[in-house]
């Protein structure tokens, strides 16, 4: 009997290791390997970092060519001081991995169509989509033209190779929390993959249009109701160059084919909601003649989705060639939004349509119809590797205008036509010289040079330096159209409703110093209808005519008014809704509960500060009014329609108040607009009582907003919910549940040049350090940190940890 | 006196190995210094629990201390425990009863083997 005490204790010794070594699944969930992840040796608790910097102060790096100096300031934001530009993009890497290896790798498993290795079966709809949508196939592109450029060619390998550097460090132990927590391992980094991450950000900011949705609309209620629901420009556009500036450059005429749309009905793949309307950066300059210090100053504030680790990276890059400080994204060397000694440039979305549909005729044997002529169809097979599965292998058509994303394999809810799609972050192009030549420019030269390497995504770049001048420009390589081409999915078999060229770079919308001493830019039609090209695409009408009030008044302005600005709760929006609302609210006998809300709305200010009761009610009035208002458009996704914006539908409402559109089909009566408001007003009233009954406390507008900074992989405990805050869409603040300010930057050009900044995140990636968030509750006051830029390295209070680095 | 050596030893080699190996590798340590010890099989197996299921325990409450907890909470919340000290506890449990097991198989082996 004695095996007996041998076998049973050892087998079930093995029998335990193999069972927490390995994934469970307990009912829908599934646990990563559960004693690596507890051992203390191995797992989280050895993400849990004590407060205090505790690294090594002398580091030797194979990569490095000379001594680099790293010192962390009170933030623990890294300064690099490199003997060269080799040794200081190697830094950069290697930095930037240590503190956000994973969310950097992440975002390139996205982009490249990869989630379904680490995820399973779930996410392939979404890989495909990137892959079909040709991200990937972009990012080859772009290396392809980096590779051109010894320069670009040497940043990206030397910030490769830091990277890598620092993965090679790595062992089971200091592997980052959520390659734990979703078991899997990081990759080598590559040049590849800043290009992925560089087509990732052009997919979020030029990867959409409603081609498809005007398209569906058009079939549906005809050209009329299109331009009165989506129209191309709006009364009361602010434009980002100054009205009567003058375009008087020549313009080749642009061939104008017949009138055509699509037949069908298109249905997206990335069809994610009914209104997209959260975006919402600013940028502006103020000319030194009308700052306090006598220098401009200028504020950048781009907003994105909130995310944990923050999108955002603050760094200082330091050598004999360049002294920059400013927002990097982890993923990509140089500095993206910042300032130098000399100079400071901010970026805001342009929103201009660089993405349109055409229907291809594919013939049997690889060949589609083009003019008259069988051409032949390109082939890419995509491997999609499924976790817990079998391989997924997608075949992609690419005809001369591009990937063919839809057809029979990828269907639109079964509409098999096959769409190809013309994008121009798929055209060659080098981006990141962009970067390295703002990161040393001084001069409006400098600053016009570096933007004649952008292509895409379209950008309105904010530029002003110490020797005075200011500028703006909306750079892109944005295609030439005729009057509504690209607003509706064209004909693609012949070459008539193709792009015609590119508009010059020296004819992209510009200003220069303008007389009125002050440039910005909210995300609004680029120009007043003199501009000689046609153009369309994603505008938004408020904030621009706030922050230019808020700039045009006779005085002097100083840094404070630049922070209250971008913190600025004022809506535009609801001035234009609220008073119309109210005087065709006809009932005049109101019960307490709806006298309350009347009162709060009477009595507002039309700010969204974070404790306003008003801005809560005004938004449940207004949700239910959109609901109402376009009730025949819905369900969105089944109809593959869009709402009006909230700006369009107020003036809908007010020029068209009997349209037929105006009327609810949830009653049998005909309602006008006047009816809608009514009804929407007493809805709306209903909800915010229920929800104070419910939650037994006044629906401050925070609460209600619940602004969340979400883990990027959407991991509730690593995210920062219910943040007290006010703004909105719409709003110069403009953060709402999901969005925000990702980075809020003012920069005084003085002879010393001082800046202040912060973001919803902290330095650290690691959850398990006091640096992942630190700087979120600052960012939600509205407050800002004063930025350490440093001429060499200092021992002072300011510094509190300084590392070497050597070969 | 041989109980208390046996228990620092596999914690004190049990740590030191699984500062280079899995963390497996505990087991493989109790259970040679299970072999090597003449304990009775159930001291073994109670050496084995403490020693393995302290270094644990100790080291976690360390870590977790230097970190104020911080981390614990986040992750006690991912897998919805009440409390985030319960983290060391089922970490303990689990080195404790495998390093018990193991060193109990070792001491078993030798007594096979007599």
């Amino acid at each position: 009997m004695k095996f007996i005490k041998f076998f049973v204790p050892t087998l079930l010794a093995i029998a335990l290791v193999f069972a927490l070594n390995g994934e469970l699944t307990i009912g829908d969930k599934n646990l990563p390997p559960v004693a690596p992840l507890l051992s203390p040796f191995t797992g989280f608790w050895q993400n849990a970092e004590s407060k205090a910097i505790d690294w090594k102060t002398d580091v030797q790096l194979d990569g490095l060519t000379g001594k680099v100096t790293v010192q962390y300031d009170d933030r623990r934001v890294p300064h690099v001081f490199a003997e060269n530009d080799e040794d200081l993009y190697y830094m950069q890497g290697y930095l930037t991995a240590q503190d956000r290896l994973w969310q950097m790798e992440f975002i390139t498993i996205v982009a490249s169509g990869r989630v379904s290795e680490i995820i399973g079966e779930r996410t392939l709809l979404l890989d495909r989509t990137q892959r079909r949508m040709g991200i990937a196939y972009a990012a080859e592109q772009a290396v392809a033209k980096i590779n051109e450029s010894p320069t670009s060619k040497m940043v990206l390998e030397q910030y490769a190779a830091g990277v890598n550097a620092y993965i090679n460090t790595l062992n089971d132990g200091s592997l980052p929390l959520e390659y734990k927590l979703l078991n899997y391992k990081p990759e080598l980094w590559s040049p590849y993959k800043t290009t992925l991450l560089l087509k990732y950000m052009s997919n979020s900011l030029s990867g959409w249009d409603k081609d498809f949705e005007y398209t569906n609309a058009y079939n549906l209620f005809g050209k009329e109701v299109v331009d009165l629901l989506y129209p191309d420009r709006s009364p009361g556009i602010n434009p980002i160059i100054p009205e009567g500036t003058s375009y008087d450059f020549h313009v080749t005429p642009i061939d104008t084919p017949k009138y055509s749309v699509a037949n069908g009905v298109f249905i997206s793949s990335e069809y994610d909601g009914p209104i997209r309307e959260n975006l919402g950066s600013n940028n502006w300059a103020v000319s030194g003649s009308r700052t306090n210090t006598g220098f401009p100053m200028l504020a950048s504030d781009p907003h994105l989705a909130l995310n944990l680790p923050a999108i955002w990276y603050e760094m200082q890059l330091h050598s004999p060639n360049v002294n920059v400080y400013g927002a990097t994204l982890p993923g990509s060397p140089c500095v993206i939004i910042g300032f130098n000694e000399d100079a400071a440039w901010g970026v805001t979305n342009a929103g201009m349509d660089v993405r349109d549909w055409f229907v291809t005729e594919l013939l049997p044997n690889d060949k589609y119809k083009h003019d008259g002529v069988e051409k032949s169809i390109t082939y890419r097979y995509d491997t999609i590797k499924i976790k817990d599965g079998a391989d997924f292998i997608d075949t992609i058509r690419f005809t001369h205008i591009g990937p063919v994303v839809y057809d029979e394999r990828f269907t639109q809810n079964g509409n098999t036509t096959p769409l190809a799609l013309r994008w121009t972050a798929h055209d060659p192009s080098d981006e990141l010289m962009t970067f390295y030549t703002l990161n040393r420019a001084a001069t409006h030269d400098d600053y016009l040079k570096a933007l004649n390497y952008y292509y895409c995504p379209g950008q309105n770049f904010v530029f002003a330096n110490h020797a005075g001048d200011i500028a703006m420009r909306q750079q892109g390589h944005f295609p030439k159209k005729w009057p509504e081409q690209g607003r509706f999915i064209m004909d693609g078999t012949t070459s008539d409703f193709e792009w015609q060229g590119f508009i010059p770079f020296d004819q992209n919308p510009q200003v220069k110093n303008p007389p009125r001493g002050w440039v910005s830019s909210a995300n609004q039609h680029p120009t007043d209808s003199t501009y000689p090209y046609y153009y369309c695409g994603y505008y938004e009408y408020d904030r621009s005519r706030r922050i230019n009030e808020l700039l045009g008044v006779d005085r002097l302005y100083t840094v404070e008014d630049m922070k209250q600005f971008q913190n600025d709760n004022y809506a535009y929006f609801a001035k234009d809704l609220l008073p119309f609302l109210m005087e065709n609210v006809n009932d005049l006998n109101l019960n307490p509960g709806q006298k309350e809300v009347w009162d709060l709305l009477k009595n507002w200010d039309y700010m969204y500060t974070a404790d306003s009761k008003a801005a809560t009610a005004f938004e449940m009035i207004y949700d239910t009014l959109m609901v109402m208002v376009w009730d025949e458009l819905q369900p969105y996704d089944e109809k593959g329609l869009i709402a009006p914006t909230g700006y369009t539908t107020v003036q809908v409402m007010k020029t068209h108040p009997n349209h037929p559109l105006m009327d609810y089909k949830g009653t049998p009566e005909i309602e006008d607009a006047s009816d809608l408001l009514n009804m929407a007003f007493l809805a709306g009233v209903e909800k915010y009582q229920d929800w104070k009954a419910a939650n037994g406390k006044e629906p401050e507008w925070w609460m209600y907003k619940n602004t969340t900074v979400l883990h990027m992989a959407r991991i509730a405990p690593l995210s920062r919910p219910m943040i007290k805050m006010g703004g909105n869409r719409h709003i110069l603040n403009a953060t709402d549940g999901t969005h925000g300010a990702s980075w809020r930057m003012v920069v005084s050009l003085e002879d010393e040049v001082k800046a202040w900044g912060v973001y919803p995140g902290g330095a650290s990636g690691n959850p398990g350090s006091y640096y992942y968030d630190a700087y979120v509750d600052t960012w939600a006051a509205g407050e800002y940190y004063e930025l350490v830029f440093l001429k060499e390295p200092v021992q002072d209070k300011t510094i509190q940890f300084t590392q070497t680095y050597t070969k | 006196m041989k109980f208390i050596i046996i228990t620092l030893a596999i914690a004190v080699v049990g740590f030191g190995v699984q500062l280079v190996l899995p963390w497996w590798s505990l087991a493989l340590v109790a259970f040679v210094i299970g072999f090597i010890s003449n304990l009775r099989f159930m001291a073994a197996f109670a050496a084995g629990l403490l020693g393995a299921g302290g270094v644990w325990a100790a080291y976690a409450l360390m870590l977790n201390n230097a970190n104020e907890s911080m981390l614990a909470n986040k992750i006690g919340e991912l897998f919805t425990l009440p409390e985030p000290l319960l983290l060391v506890v089922i970490a303990a449990l689990i080195a404790g009863i495998l390093g018990g097991l193991a060193a109990a198989g070792g001491r078993g082996l030798k007594q096979m083997l007599a």
